[in-house]
């Protein structure tokens, strides 16, 4: 059974649909990536979980149970808007925080020096936010999203703004919590994050779910096909029909010059293909192109773009910034 | 009900280690001793002693003249002054005399069959009218009695013919008369009502700049994420007012302090009079003068003090003062979750400022007629009656008026934390939008 579990929800604001019949789930220990271009309807969905505002119609259930304020304690959250009060210590904010997850003071204070410790920040306690470099902050309300062991972490854009050496310790707590089993909903624009770290995907795009499932799955979806094969050497001859052309070929510089092809075809050809070039050269290198999520994120948003009629949220106006925009 | 007290924990505590909050406990009672002193000393200062030469050659009039106020009379020995020149004083030159030593010369004629006298003051710079009033106040006492005791009076009855009246004041009750004390209550109902628009003002507009402030750091998301809106205002609303009551006792406290060492440096005496005594200079031996309320004076007024309905006035005064805290906090915590930063909230604070201002403004009119219908009217209004309720309260406000007037503030609070609630359940989460009233509307009645 999911652990996050968002049964069709819905909700518009005074001028605009923000959400249009959403369904997700997210297996326990999963790691959700949401995408979807800048006023999908991210934020809000994000927001719902948090219970920050409330669904029009549908329900979101945590763990077997409909969202409730005792959920508070079992949600991590890292906003996209990223705030602490200026003038107050790190090490009182995380107390403050956390208290109000609901840890009592003891446990506050054992999980914040615990983590302070593992994110490398044990000297920050009695400096002052406005102190503090914006990367650096953002380390802190990770803290605070971390500091409870929540059973659910949503986090919003987490790697901007971090340095790779952050960036790569950062990935490395957000495996261990799911090793620990922690269920994660990450939403990004960084396509890298989601090939390197999502189980599953979900994208949204005007108001409504375009396509979701398990990363490794939605690809496949995606894929178109394509072969890429390495040969020692210069360019073999083509293989004969029905076998394709390469639809592109590169080749390196003399000695040891390597030729790169990509090739479009159907699955059952592959062996042939193989073959041939095993007669003709040495194969170095043979793979299956799978799409980058780059791709996929363009070909689902920008088709429904031009106008694609099977958008599933067509009577969605457009986003709030334009809206403000023509007001 | 737990998180509004971690809420409230955090408001208190952070605010009373600020920087700001430490200042403000010391220079507070600091600059309200300021307050109180300084036209105590300009008094003082204005007082400097003048000394006036008294040449009278009769010898029937000097003995008028006593000593007060920094202003000292010394009786020149006959035939000292001829020709513009004081014999004993090596011949110096009196205008020379007169700068010098900042004194006057009252020179005096002697009376005439009628107790007519011609009298006349020199100075080096025109003379002040505190001096010329007192002369000429005192001269004209003193030929009075002479032109009594011409008549064939006794001076004895002619003190005893001095009249002084004192208006006495009463308010009749079903019970008989019973004494009021309208300038004390003035007094009362007037300090009431400063401390209340003080505490209204400056601690109602902290939780609104403490609620934009979690809204301009973006904190607020992440607070209610985990809290409910209502209890994160109450949690604001409460740790503020202990903030300002923790910070009323320090003043309290430290007033105190300053007012007893200055008590015992003997600068000033007892509180609520404002008395300082004056220091002597000159040559003349001259004894101390005070202008401090005689000691029967002030028995009196602490028996007054004590004849005040205090049972009556402290638990109502109390209960004004936070409920028309509670009140004015909600709807600035509103004006605050509905604007981005603290140059916006200025259109949305007018109607909440302009009640208090207007309610604090009223209440003189009130104190002259503390049981008129402004009194009543306003003190009903729960906009304004915090304030004017509190300034009635030493006069006397019948029971019904005040069941009713505080009715209707506990019916206004709850309404008031209805409506804060929703506009900062909305308004904490809307940034960049530019709020209009028209747009507040909105918010109350959008579903």
């Amino acid at each position: 059974m999911a652990f996050l579990d968002i049964r069709s929800v819905s909700k518009s604001y005074r001028n605009h649909r923000a959400l249009l019949d959403v369904s997700m789930q997210v297996p326990k220990g999963g790691i959700m990536g949401l995408l979807g271009p800048n006023g999908a309807g991210k934020t809000t969905l994000i927001r719902m979980i948090n219970r920050i505002t409330a669904p029009d119609s549908g329900s979101i259930w945590l763990d077997g149970r409909e969202l409730g304020p005792e959920h508070a304690r079992r949600i991590g959250y890292l906003p996209e808007e990223r705030g602490l009060y200026k003038k107050m210590k790190i090490g009182e904010q995380l107390l403050y925080l956390a208290r109000l997850r609901g840890l009592e003071s003891g446990q506050a204070l054992q999980a914040a020096k615990h983590w302070m410790t593992r994110l490398e920040m044990q000297s920050w306690w009695n400096k002052k936010a406005e102190e503090l470099s914006k990367g650096m902050q953002q380390k802190v309300q990770l803290v605070a999203a971390l500091m409870h062991d929540p059973d659910l972490l949503i986090l919003d854009e987490p790697f901007s703004g971090f340095d790779p050496v952050n960036a790569r310790l950062l990935k490395n707590i957000l495996l261990e919590r799911r090793a620990a089993g922690t269920t994660l909903l990450i939403s990004t624009h960084r396509m890298e994050t989601v090939e390197d770290l999502c189980t599953h995907v979900v994208l949204i795009h005007r108001a409504g779910v375009v396509l979701s499932g398990e990363t490794e799955a939605v690809r496949r979806q995606y894929s178109k096909n394509r072969v890429e094969i390495h040969c020692a050497g210069a360019p073999a001859s083509p293989p004969p029909a029905p076998l394709p052309a390469p639809s592109s070929s590169t080749t390196t510089s003399e000695p040891n010059a390597i030729t790169r092809m990509v090739f479009e075809s159907e699955p059952q050809h592959w062996p042939e293909l193989i073959d041939h070039y095993n007669r003709n050269s040495r194969i170095l290198h043979f793979s299956e192109k799978l799409p980058s999520f780059q791709d996929i994120f363009i070909q689902a948003v920008g088709t429904d773009n031009l106008g694609d009629t099977e958008s599933s949220a067509t009577n969605a106006n457009p986003s709030a910034n334009s809206n403000h925009i023509f007001r | 009900m737990n998180k509004i007290f971690i809420v409230a924990g955090r408001e208190f505590f952070t605010r009373i280690q600020s920087r700001t909050f430490i200042v403000m406990s010391i220079l507070g009672p600091l600059l309200f001793g300021l307050f109180v002193l300084v036209p105590v000393l300009m008094a003082k200062w204005n007082n400097d002693s003048t000394t006036v030469w008294v040449h009278d050659p009769s010898g029937q009039l000097s003995d008028a003249f006593q000593d007060q106020n920094g202003l000292k009379f010394q009786v020149l020995p006959q035939g000292t002054l001829s020709n513009g020149v004081l014999v004993q004083a090596d011949s110096a030159n009196i205008r020379q005399l007169l700068e010098d030593q900042d004194a006057g010369l009252l020179h005096l004629q002697a009376p005439d069959s009628n107790l007519n006298v011609e009298a006349r003051y020199y100075s080096a710079q025109a003379a002040g009218l505190k001096i010329t009033e007192r002369i000429q106040s005192a001269l004209n006492d003193r030929l009075y009695r002479l032109r009594m005791e011409r008549q064939g009076l006794d001076p004895k009855v002619i003190e005893s013919l001095r009249a002084e009246v004192q208006l006495q004041t009463s308010v009749w009750t079903d019970q008989g008369s019973e004494d009021s004390h309208t300038e004390t209550a003035m007094l009362l109902g007037f300090g009431a009502a400063l401390l209340m628009y003080m505490f209204i003002f400056m601690y109602g507009s902290m939780v609104m700049r403490g609620v934009i402030e979690e809204k301009a750091s973006r904190v607020m998301e992440l607070l209610v994420s985990t809290t409910k809106p209502f209890e994160l205002m109450m949690g604001k609303i409460l740790g503020i007012a202990s903030v300002g009551l923790f910070q009323f006792v320090l003043w309290l406290l430290l007033g105190t302090a300053i007012s007893t060492a200055i008590g015992a440096m003997g600068l000033g005496t007892a509180p609520g009079t404002a008395s300082v005594a004056s220091t002597t200079t000159g040559t003349a031996p001259v004894a101390g003068t005070a202008n401090s309320l005689p000691a029967d004076a002030q028995a009196d007024w602490m028996q007054i003090l004590g004849q005040m309905p205090w049972e009556t006035i402290i638990p109502f005064f109390l209960f004004y003062f936070l409920g028309g805290y509670f009140f004015y906090a909600a709807l600035f915590a509103a004006v605050g979750s509905a604007v981005d930063s603290e140059g916006d909230s200025q259109q949305l604070m007018l109607p909440i400022s302009l009640p208090i201002i207007l309610s604090f403004v009223a209440s003189q009119f009130v104190m002259q007629n503390p049981h008129g219908s402004l009194a009543f009217w306003m003190s009903m209004i729960p906009l304004t009656s915090p304030v004017v309720m509190v300034v009635r309260l030493p006069f006397g406000v019948p029971g019904w008026e005040l069941a009713l007037s505080m009715f209707l503030l506990v019916a206004a609070f709850v309404v008031a934390v209805w409506l804060a609630g929703r506009i900062f359940r909305i308004g904490v989460l809307m940034y960049g939008q530019k709020v209009s009233f028209n747009l507040l509307r909105k918010w109350l009645f959008y579903r």
